[in-house]
């Protein structure tokens, strides 16, 4: 049977020749009609509405009507039926020709019981009683699985499934039965969890974060960035006036009111010392390692000290770590030595920028000691002190872990005020007193100044920078003045 | 045969370079911690190797700037004619320095250009630092509390201004400078320390390769 | 301990470099069993970073409004002293980028150092061919601004200010031209992440951004972003030789009290 809808009225299956009962019938109701593919005319309309199409529908094609009826009776038919139609089947043929045409309910004489059928089979079933009629036969291996029968014996529980009642098998268990399996239900297999993998769960929560924030159209996003703009540019723009004003006015007063209550802090006084304490002709290599961004604030310190170098009569060697201090060094060189009437050469060296930052300190001493850069070194042991002016706290650690740590040389520094931070606890050090001395920023520098008895840039911007850090406290407690009143109105409006 | 090629080259793709990383990594290393000539030799060799691939890779740099910028012109894009004013610039400078870092055109750029330019950009920093202490610095938390006091005691505490009110106010801020912030600063020092250790040392076993692409790396 | 000196000398170590040895060494075995063991135990609980977990709303508001996400790298680069900081910022640009592949939201990193910027470049046009997008990958979204800092920091400025960015990440090695970037920031509204290792520019991270990174948590980000095993191995074995460092420094203070 090959499933193919036909529309009632139809007998005949237009695809494999089965016979075709309407539903609700079972077959034994109906008698069975001869097939006469080649006599068959066109089958007529039903009531139901059965349309034929002229179709050929033995090549597995459906038309739109389903189960539709092929015409047949003209040699266009299916191309089985053809082939039937064309084999030549002999006496068959002729016999399926010469029988008579059965009416309708009537059976066919080779189906028909015949009168004394039941008498035939309760003789035949006490001939099996008296003549022991053999049982069908099965298999050997089949009949190796049918236990026997032990008395007082109860069969262990198998798993082999249930037991034939009746029939060829009875006994065997393991048999498969066709009725449980069909009529049992299939359980679901629960599934395990899956666990997402991490980028499915970053994706997932990424979505997540996406579909949880609210849509805010693009104008709006402009429209409220033009408005905090203009009132955020005015506080600014009062903020910038105010420093700007801070920063100038005590310089164009002249002011000088910080040399007379100036405080000098310890570690600008040990440095003071450090080269103080110098004697004459001895050789200091200085460094100089900053950028011009904070050269307002290095510059002030490198003049004061290298002229206290020179004042001390003391041999200045010149390096720098970065190509800018190299240049801004030399002129504060220039400047300084020309005011002490020397020369290059004569109380200072100049070796210039020294490439390769990372291992820039121990090179240049290793390179005074061995390369003869300079003649009035021979050895790290003539180095009598190291200078070390630095913008960022990274060229002192260079200095400290590659010459004073191995060399032993006695090392002060000058920082920036970002850099003091972390130059503070090389100076704190007391067991290994890695820095003897330490300047900070500008305020080191006016200091220093203060120490040396001369008055210089430093000192005269002291006034001025006074002033611009008592701006920025009160920026910041207007700041919080404005913070804690803005939330108190919140919560009067709440 | 081809399909033994491409194996060996996706082999060679993947560990030759994470060979490569990981002995030179240890060579420079041992270099570091014992004084032996023939280990001092190659890694001196290997340190001037990088001074000179970085220096190609300024290079690399300075033609991505010009195909950013001549892009930008040659589209119109927005801000087009401050790229021209990069580019030519850039080239002007290129042709100053041909005679050398020390000529007297790379000097005067320095000098009357380069040195101001970068002076005058810093000190912008004072009017930001500013503009930041008013926006940031709000007494939010308990934490926060701390950090203004501190700021405003250091910043009085650092210049005349602070003795002038009291003597205790400079005594205070050494004091801070001194011990808290000497020790926070030395704590994120060691804290910083051991991050760069556990840097160098997966880039030294090869579970970090940042020299090959993601789908080679097994991680 | 003057044999030991001894011995150290003979073998070309100093002092100090005898402790920065001590230190090093048991990184190695510990990495490798603690990674070992979270491949098989699975994922160490860690504290939550507010940064890192902010970063993910601020890259979803710049997805949300269409605008583009920055990345600054840093002033530092590979084969510098800033190599580590500058790797951290690598694995930031990592886990922003392939957020970017994988929802299309606009990406512009820069960098200050060259031998940076082949890497950068690398990372993001894998992000790219690991969501599938091979073809928009766009190689003019990591610029090589200029290698002087202040230069720099002009180049970021003007990106901030006048390119459509909605989240500024800084995370790197930096100077004091972290103010000059965070701070047009903060004047455009953006929403910022950044942090440093330099102890002298986080005075600058606080004020400026809207959520800090402080020194050693940038090295977390490819344990907190990215989920690496070894990252987070190697945070476990930072955790305990951090608590090794704490207990000598204590028996040292309690020694040197009691002499």
């Amino acid at each position: 049977m090959c499933d193919t809808p036909h529309p009632a009225g139809i007998t005949e299956c237009t695809q494999c020749g089965a016979r075709l009962l309407p539903l609700g019938v079972s077959p034994s109701e109906v008698p069975l009609e001869p097939l006469r593919p080649a006599e068959q005319s066109t089958p007529s309309r039903e009531d139901e509405g059965a349309v034929v199409e002229e179709s050929d529908l033995g090549e597995g094609e459906i038309g739109e009507d389903v189960g539709v009826a092929e015409k047949v009776g003209d040699g266009t038919g299916p191309p089985w039926l053809r082939k039937l139609e064309a084999t030549p089947v002999g006496g068959l043929a002729e016999e399926a020709a010469g029988a008579e045409k059965l009416e309708r309910g009537e059976l066919p004489d080779w189906l028909e019981l015949p009168p004394d059928f039941d008498e035939m089979l309760s003789e035949a079933a006490l001939i099996a009683d008296e003549e022991g009629v053999a049982a069908a036969q099965i298999p050997p291996w089949l009949e190796a699985l049918r236990p026997e029968p032990e008395e007082g014996v109860e069969e262990p529980a198998q798993a082999a499934g249930p037991t034939e009642a009746a029939g060829l098998l009875r006994g065997i268990r393991g048999t498969l039965g066709i009725e449980p399996i069909l009529a049992i239900s299939r359980r679901s297999v629960p599934v395990e969890p899956v666990a997402p993998s991490t980028a499915a769960q970053e994706r997932a929560e990424l979505f997540g974060a996406v579909v949880r924030e609210p849509a805010r159209p693009g104008v709006m996003i402009a429209q409220r960035r033009r408005v905090e703009t203009l009132a955020a540019s005015s506080a600014r723009w009062m903020m910038y006036l105010i420093l700007a004003a801070a920063a100038v006015v005590p310089i164009l007063l002249g002011s000088r009111w910080s040399e007379t209550n100036m405080t000098v802090t310890g570690g600008t006084t040990a440095m003071y010392e450090a080269i103080e304490g110098l004697p004459q002709g001895a050789v200091v290599l200085v460094s100089h390692d900053y950028d011009p961004g904070v050269a307002g604030e290095m510059i002030p310190q490198a003049r004061v000290v290298l002229n206290h170098l020179l004042e001390r009569g003391a041999q200045v060697i010149s390096v720098s770590l970065t190509p800018e201090g190299a240049r801004l060094s030399r002129r504060v060189l220039d400047e300084v030595g020309a005011s002490h009437g020397y020369a290059e050469g004569e109380g200072y060296q100049t070796l210039g920028y020294v490439v390769g930052v990372e291992a820039g300190p121990r090179a240049v001493v290793e390179a005074l000691a061995t390369a003869g850069w300079s003649d009035l070194v021979g050895g790290a042991e003539d180095i009598a002190l190291i200078v070390e002016f630095a913008g960022a706290p990274e060229y002192l650690r260079l200095w400290l872990e590659q010459v004073q740590g191995p060399y032993g040389i006695p090392m002060v520094a000058g920082v920036s005020a970002t850099a003091d931070p972390f130059a503070r606890p090389y100076y704190r050090n007391e067991a290994s007193r890695q820095l003897m001395g330490l300047m900070t920023g500008l305020v080191g520098a006016a200091e220093y100044e203060l120490l040396s008895g001369e008055a210089g840039p430093a000192l005269a911007g002291m006034d001025s920078q006074s002033v611009v850090h008592v701006a920025i406290v009160l920026l910041i407690l207007v700041g919080n003045v404005a913070y804690f009143g803005g939330r108190l109105r919140g919560r009067k409006s709440g | 045969m081809r399909r033994i090629g491409r194996a060996v080259s996706v082999g060679l793709r993947r560990s030759l370079p994470m060979a490569m990383a990981m002995a030179i990594g240890s060579l420079m290393l041992l270099d570091f911690f014992f004084d032996e000539a023939h280990i001092n030799a190659l890694g001196g060799f290997f340190l001037e190797s990088t001074v000179i691939i970085v220096a190609f890779a300024l290079l690399l740099g300075l033609l991505n700037v010009l195909t950013v910028h001549l892009r930008r012109i040659i589209k119109r894009e927005g801000g087009w004619i401050y790229s021209i004013a990069l580019v030519s610039i850039a080239l002007i400078v290129i042709i100053a320095g041909i005679p050398g870092p020390e000529s007297a055109g790379v000097t005067w750029i320095f000098d009357h250009i380069q040195f101001p330019l970068q002076a005058a950009t810093f000190s912008l920093l004072a009017f930001f630092v500013a503009t930041a202490a008013y926006r940031g610095l709000r007494v939010r938390s308990l934490e926060a509390l701390a950090f203004v006091l501190t700021a405003v005691i250091v910043l009085i505490g650092q210049v005349p201004v602070g003795r002038y009110l009291g003597e205790f106010v400079p005594a205070l801020k050494d004091w801070i400078l001194n011990v808290p912030s000497t020790a926070g600063v030395r704590g994120i020092i060691i804290g910083v320390a051991l991050g760069t250790i556990a840097t160098g040392v997966r880039v030294l076993m090869g579970f970090d390769r940042p020299y090959t692409s993601e789908r080679d790396s097994t991680q | 301990m003057g044999f030991l000196s001894e011995v150290l000398g003979n073998l070309g170590i100093g002092e100090q470099q005898a402790l920065m040895f001590a230190l090093l060494l048991p990184f190695f075995p510990l990495l490798l069993i603690v990674n070992r063991r979270i491949r098989e135990r699975g994922r160490p609980p860690l504290r939550p970073i507010p940064g890192y977990a902010e970063l993910q709303e601020y890259l979803g508001e710049a997805t949300e409004s269409g605008r583009s996400a920055h990345v600054s790298m840093g002033t530092g680069g590979i084969g510098t002293g800033a190599t580590a900081e500058s790797l951290a910022a690598l694995n930031v640009l990592e886990h922003v980028a392939a957020q970017a592949a994988a929802t299309g939201l606009d990406v512009v990193a820069t960098v200050s150092d060259p031998s940076l910027w082949p890497v950068a470049q690398d990372v993001v046009r894998e992000a790219r061919v690991a969501q599938g997008y091979p073809e928009s990958n766009d190689p003019g979204c990591v610029r090589f601004v200029s290698s002087d800092k202040v230069a720099y920091a002009a180049g970021v400025m003007d990106i901030l200010g006048h390119e459509d960015v909605s989240c500024n990440v800084m995370v790197g090695s930096f100077g004091d031209e972290f103010l000059l970037i965070s701070e047009v920031g903060a004047r455009n509204g953006l929403r910022q992440v950044g942090g440093t290792t330099s102890p002298q520019i986080l005075p600058f991270v606080y004020p400026s951004m809207d959520q800090t990174l402080i020194g050693e948590e940038i090295f977390a980000a490819g344990a907190y972003l990215l989920g690496k095993t070894s990252h987070l191995a190697s945070l476990a074995v930072q955790d305990w030789l951090r608590s090794a460092i704490i207990l000598t420094i204590l028996i040292g203070i309690l020694v040197r009290s009691l002499a």
